[in-house]
C-alpha cells in the first residue's frame, strides 16, 4: 500500500469501515511512515474534537436509564439543555414495538425529566448535572439549523422534497441494511428529516 | 457519625477548565460552519449522528467511496481552520 492509498483510506480506518485486510495493510504502512502517521493523527484529533464539542454531557451513573436503554438520546435536546431522556424500566420500548410507542413514552417523560433534572441540578444534591451552557446550546442549535437550512436549499430536488415522506422512504431503505427489524435509527432518520426548526436528532448511546 | 462522602476536587470541574472547553467547542462549531455543505453534511451525519458510510451514502445520495473522500477532505479542512483559530485563542 503506497502513501496515496493510505491517505485515501484514513477516514475509512478511523471510522472502522475498512475490511480487515485493508486495515492490516493500512496499519503496516502507518507503522513505518511518519508522514502518514502525522496526517492520520490530525484526522483523528479533529474527529475527537468534533464529537466532544457535540456530546459534552455528564454521565449520570446512578440512573438506570443509560446502560440498557434501547432508545438513543436526543442530541438536539441535550445540546439545547432541555434535559435527559428518562425512561422507567417498565416503559422501555421492547424490540419490535416500533418507534411510535417509544416516542409516546418520551413525549410524556421528557417534560417531567427536564423539570426533575433542573431541580436536582439546582439543589446540588444529586451529583449529576447538565454541562452544556446556554451559549454552547445556542451555537449547537445554530449549527444544526444551518445544516438543515443548507440541506433544504441545496438543490431544487431537495427543496421540493416532502421531508416526512422522504423520511419514510429512508426508513424502508435502511430496513434493508438492518435485517434484524426496525431500529431506533429509523425514527431518528424520520425525525431528523421532518424536524424543521425544532431539531430532535437522536444519537447512539455510548 | 456518617458524613457525606467527600469528593476530591477534579481539575476538569473548575470554572477555568469549563471556560477553556467552552471556547474550544465554540471554535469547532464556527469552523464547522465555515466548511462547504458537501463536507459539513457528511461530518455531521458521521460525527454527530454516528451513521455508517452506507447510511450516509443513502441519505446524501452518493457512493460510499465519495462519503469517505468527503469525510477525509472535510476533516482536513476543519483541521486547517482550527489551527489558526486555536493559535489566536
Amino acid at each position: 500500500m503506497d502513501h496515496e492509498q493510505v491517505l485515501e483510506l484514513i477516514p475509512g480506518y478511523l471510522d472502522q469501515e475498512l475490511s480487515l485486510t485493508e486495515a492490516r495493510a493500512f496499519e503496516r504502512h502507518l507503522d513505518g511512515c511518519a508522514s502518514c502517521r502525522r496526517v492520520y493523527e490530525q484526522h483523528r484529533q479533529v474527529s475527537v474534537r468534533l464529537r466532544q464539542a457535540a456530546l459534552r454531557v455528564a454521565a449520570p451513573e446512578a440512573l438506570e436509564i443509560r446502560a440498557a436503554l434501547p432508545m438513543r438520546r436526543s442530541l438536539g435536546r441535550r445540546l439545547l439543555g432541555l434535559g435527559r431522556r428518562a425512561i422507567r424500566a417498565r416503559d422501555r420500548p421492547r424490540p419490535g414495538r416500533g418507534g411510535a410507542a417509544a416516542r409516546g413514552v418520551l413525549s410524556r417523560w421528557l417534560p417531567a425529566a427536564a423539570v426533575a433534572l433542573s431541580v436536582m441540578a439546582l439543589s446540588g444534591s444529586a451529583g449529576w448535572y447538565l454541562s452544556v451552557p446556554s451559549s454552547e446550546a445556542r451555537l449547537a442549535q445554530d449549527v444544526v439549523d444551518n445544516h438543515i437550512r443548507s440541506l433544504q436549499g441545496r438543490s431544487p430536488r431537495r427543496r421540493d422534497i416532502d421531508r416526512p415522506a422522504y423520511g419514510q422512504a429512508l426508513v424502508q431503505r435502511q430496513a434493508r441494511f438492518r435485517p434484524t427489524g426496525p431500529s431506533i435509527s429509523h425514527s431518528r432518520a424520520t425525525r431528523w428529516l421532518a424536524a424543521g426548526s425544532t431539531i430532535s436528532m437522536v444519537t447512539r448511546s455510548r | 457519625m456518617h458524613g457525606a462522602p467527600t469528593r476530591e476536587a477534579d481539575p476538569d470541574d473548575s470554572p477555568e477548565a469549563a471556560l477553556i472547553r467552552s471556547q474550544s467547542q465554540r471554535r469547532v462549531h464556527e469552523a464547522l460552519r465555515g466548511l462547504r455543505l458537501e463536507y459539513r453534511e457528511v461530518l455531521v451525519l458521521r460525527e454527530l449522528e454516528e451513521l455508517s458510510y452506507k447510511e450516509i451514502a443513502a441519505i446524501v445520495g452518493v457512493p460510499m467511496g465519495t462519503v469517505m473522500s468527503r469525510l477525509g477532505r472535510g476533516r482536513q479542512q476543519l483541521a486547517a481552520l482550527l489551527v489558526p483559530a486555536d493559535r489566536e485563542a
